[in-house]
């Protein structure tokens, strides 16, 4: 790795809210070189800084907020990634939303800011180009998200600044609260907001004035038309910039593989009255986008009639939509933009917050929940006022929200009666919308996901081209590009988490890079190129990626995750999609076939699913093999 | 004395169209600067973010124009094809600003007033709007030219 020309440093502001410190740090250029920036960066910290032993919720983890070198551009969307230890699953954390948060980082002169410690007072802090303070929130401690946004904002007297905050959820100490922005941009996976609660840090306010200027400018701007000319032109643009991701409700369901009723089938019934259609047609008032996005996909929704008749905001996405409507059994779509809302406003991981909720209608379902559990509550599927309620008490750490605090899998634990089996996680994340049993290539990026049980550290979009020519030319296997087929997915898993790494890190958009194809290894290559003037090829920014999925597998090998842990619930083992799922029907998921394919692609042993000792070298990982040996954890060769 | 172009081009922006990207920002401090910076760009985007609503605040190319009134020592003036500003004889002093009745008129980080020309063709601006946010319009002589605030 060489970086030829001399580069603009990469820097990384650490601020320390127990004592107060604030020390500025060069990113030596290996590290910027060989992990890129954004999730890579935080990645790399995460594992030197943050090791076994640290409790997620106490002062010793640490808050790391990145973007990448591609943040401030045109064209592609800014988006900037949280990472911490996750007090979800006691593993590595890490999150990453859009808006204009990441942006204002760059343009503020900042590639990482790092929050270390813990304040006895709330805080937020304040960074404007090169001044950095820490204030006092105690005016802001339980407020939630879109009034803290505000607040700072109006108290600053500036409309520009752009404030990552967490809601009152946080406060309480509930471990999916997540770190919010621009209203309802969500880094919501994993907890990262529930750390910055313990810390009391109600905020991260970021205003910058500054320049992102290209190494080769000329050369930068044909890049970046070539890349907004080729997604204009995309297929799937008029359908993104009108209903977003909410598009998949209909698609997902039509495959039968629409997450539904807590995953007892794939098939939602009432799809046509929650779908991306129906959102487009009847509340969709304005386009919104992200910072430099070509194909702004986000919505301006409003209820126009109703007892939620002015309820106003942007979005949905598709996984809060799916998950309050199909996922708790709910066909009423103004529900679920109220609970969507409320998950919002207290910053909550809308995903587990229904995963929470669509638990206990299935014990209910099923009769293993103690009649006492519920109270007055009637947990039959898509109750309203239930699904309403529970998200408050969620928010609140009151009445059931006690129990659902610590995630769904230590509520299951506390409830007993085989509860923790009907818990649809990996690594204690809860699963998204998409049923794994139809969607193969999505359900082992599921079960290897270094976040847990997450489908954007890989989003194999290309299994769902069924394009089978051009999957036994990329993958090896015609089969690869069909979303009901376990062969091949192995190769597109390890192709796409390497791919999507890079995207984290570059911090640009995965549905335009990834999905739509936009950017490729080559292409990101000439753009680190012409934006800062690196001289990597196609094939060491492809080894970025694998280097980054290895450096986060290397973390949870530290925590003590092997093989048993890369495990769906044993529901998509053992029990086949029902009748109603069309082409899905009768499926189920080839756990262990999808494993040991994807261990081999990755080089990694095939009993424990560690990486090896010369994988690790390959990858100039060697100090970290060094430090799982002197642990103990001795890879193989 | 009012000068009349015999076609006169002038930006136009339409909120319900605006997503708030910022692309036309980063376009516009790019084609003059070379480098993506929002605080060097000849429009900017208004936003109210609770409300879901953003604008591009555009030069409105006024016929006999107010900026240009206000400048104490002729330093912004108007050639026919646009404003011109003489850097070096330019003051600083912000009266322009004060003046423009779009509120689209900003200082650079210098305090140089930062002038939308409104070049020939399709301005980078317009060109890197995805979603035709903004647009020139073209108006004949006897259009309803002219800044908005005088014509009332």
């Amino acid at each position: 790795m060489s970086g030829g020309e001399e580069v603009m440093a990469v820097r990384t502001l650490r601020v320390d809210v127990s004592s107060g410190r604030i020390q500025v740090e060069e990113v030596p250029e290996e590290v910027a070189f060989g992990f890129i920036g954004g999730r890579g960066l935080n990645s790399w910290r995460l594992f030197w800084e943050v090791g076994p032993g640290v409790e997620p919720l106490s002062d010793q983890n640490r808050v790391y907020f990145a973007i990448g070198p591609l943040d401030g551009i045109p064209v592609l969307g800014s988006r900037f990634n949280v990472s911490s230890k996750s007090p979800m699953t006691g593993l590595l954390g890490d999150s990453n939303a859009g808006g204009h948060f990441g942006a204002e980082m760059r343009f503020a002169g900042w590639d990482q800011i790092v929050i270390e410690g813990a304040s006895c007072d709330p805080v937020y802090i304040l960074v404007q180009d090169e001044e950095v303070s820490i204030r006092p929130a105690r005016h802001l401690w339980g407020k939630d998200t879109w009034q803290v946004q505000a607040l700072i904002r109006e108290e600053l007297g500036d409309e520009g600044v752009q404030v990552a905050c967490v809601g009152p959820a946080a406060e309480r100490g509930v471990v999916f609260a997540g770190v919010f922005c621009n209203l309802v941009r969500a880094a919501a996976r994993t907890g990262m907001g529930a750390v910055l609660g313990a810390k009391k840090v109600k905020a991260l306010a970021v205003r910058g004035t500054g320049a992102l200027t290209p190494r080769h400018p000329e050369r930068a701007h044909a890049l970046l038309e070539q890349i907004r000319r080729y997604l204009i032109n995309h297929p799937d643009y008029a359908s993104r910039r009108a209903m977003g991701t909410t598009r998949l409700v209909s698609a997902l369901n039509a495959l039968g593989i629409l997450a539904t009723r807590h995953f007892r089938t794939g098939y939602f019934e009432a799809a046509a009255r929650v779908s991306g259609e129906r959102l487009a047609a009847e509340y969709n008032v304005a386009s919104r986008g992200c910072f430099g996005c070509t194909v702004p996909c986000s919505r301006w929704f409003r209820i126009r009639s109703g007892p939620f008749r002015g309820l106003e905001g942007e979005g949905p996405e598709f996984e809060s939509l799916a998950a309050f409507t199909a996922r708790v059994g709910n066909d009423d779509l103004d529900v679920a933009l109220k609970a969507i809302d409320l998950c919002n406003r207290y910053g909550m991981d809308t995903l587990t917050v229904a995963e929470c909720i669509s638990l206990l209608m299935e014990l209910h379902h099923e009769g293993l929940l103690d009649g006492s559990v519920a109270g007055s509550l009637d947990l039959g599927w898509g109750n309203s006022r239930t699904i309403l309620t529970l998200v408050e008490q969620i928010g609140r750490r009151e009445g059931l929200g006690e129990l659902f605090a610590a995630g769904p899998l230590a509520a299951a634990r506390q409830l007993g009666r085989g509860a923790e089996e009907y818990v649809m996680h990996v690594k204690g994340l809860p699963l998204i919308q998409a049923d794994p049993r139809g969607l193969k290539g999505y359900g082992l990026g599921f079960c290897v996901a270094t976040r847990g049980g997450d489908h954007l550290r890989a989003e194999p979009y290309f299994e769902l081209s069924f394009d089978a020519e051009e999957a036994r030319r990329r993958f090896g296997v015609p089969q690869a590009g069909f979303p009901g087929e376990y062969l091949g997915k192995g190769k597109l898993v390890r192709y796409s988490e390497e791919l999507c790494a890079v995207c984290d890190s570059l911090d640009v958009c995965k549905n335009t890079m990834v999905c739509m194809e936009a950017v490729d290894f080559q292409l990101a290559a000439r753009l680190l190129e012409a934006v800062c003037g690196w001289s990597l090829d196609a094939e060491a920014v492809r080894k970025v990626g694998e280097r980054i999925v290895n450096l986060e597998r290397a973390y949870l090998v530290r925590e003590g995750v092997d093989r048993r842990q890369d495990r769906l619930p044993s529901r998509f083992l053992e029990t086949p999609l029902p009748a109603e799922c069309g082409a899905s029907a009768g499926l189920t998921f080839e756990l262990e076939e999808m494993l040991d394919e994807y261990y081999r692609e990755r080089g990694w042993d095939r009993d424990r699913g560690w990486p090896t000792r010369r994988k690790l070298e390959e990858l100039d990982l060697g100090d970290v093999e060094a430090d799982l040996r002197a642990r103990g954890l001795v890879l193989r060769e | 004395m009012r000068r009349v172009s015999p076609l006169r081009r002038r930006l136009v922006s339409d909120r319900a169209k605006c997503t708030g990207c910022m692309n036309c920002q980063l376009a516009c401090s790019f084609a003059h600067h070379r480098r993506w910076q929002l605080g060097l760009s000849r429009l900017w985007v208004r936003k109210k973010e609770e409300l879901g609503w953003s604008e591009a605040v555009v030069c409105r190319s006024c016929e006999d124009p107010r900026c240009v009134r206000a400048c104490p020592n002729g330093s912004l003036s108007h050639d026919g094809g646009g404003l011109v500003l003489d850097e070096e004889g330019c003051l600083r002093c912000g009266d322009c600003i004060r003046a423009c009745c779009c509120g689209a008129l900003r200082a650079d980080p210098e305090g140089l007033p930062l002038v939308c020309r409104l070049e020939p063709g399709i301005p980078p601006c317009v060109a890197a709007c995805p979603t035709g946010a903004i647009w020139v319009e073209e108006e004949s002589e006897d259009g309803p030219g002219g800044c908005p605030e005088a014509r009332r």
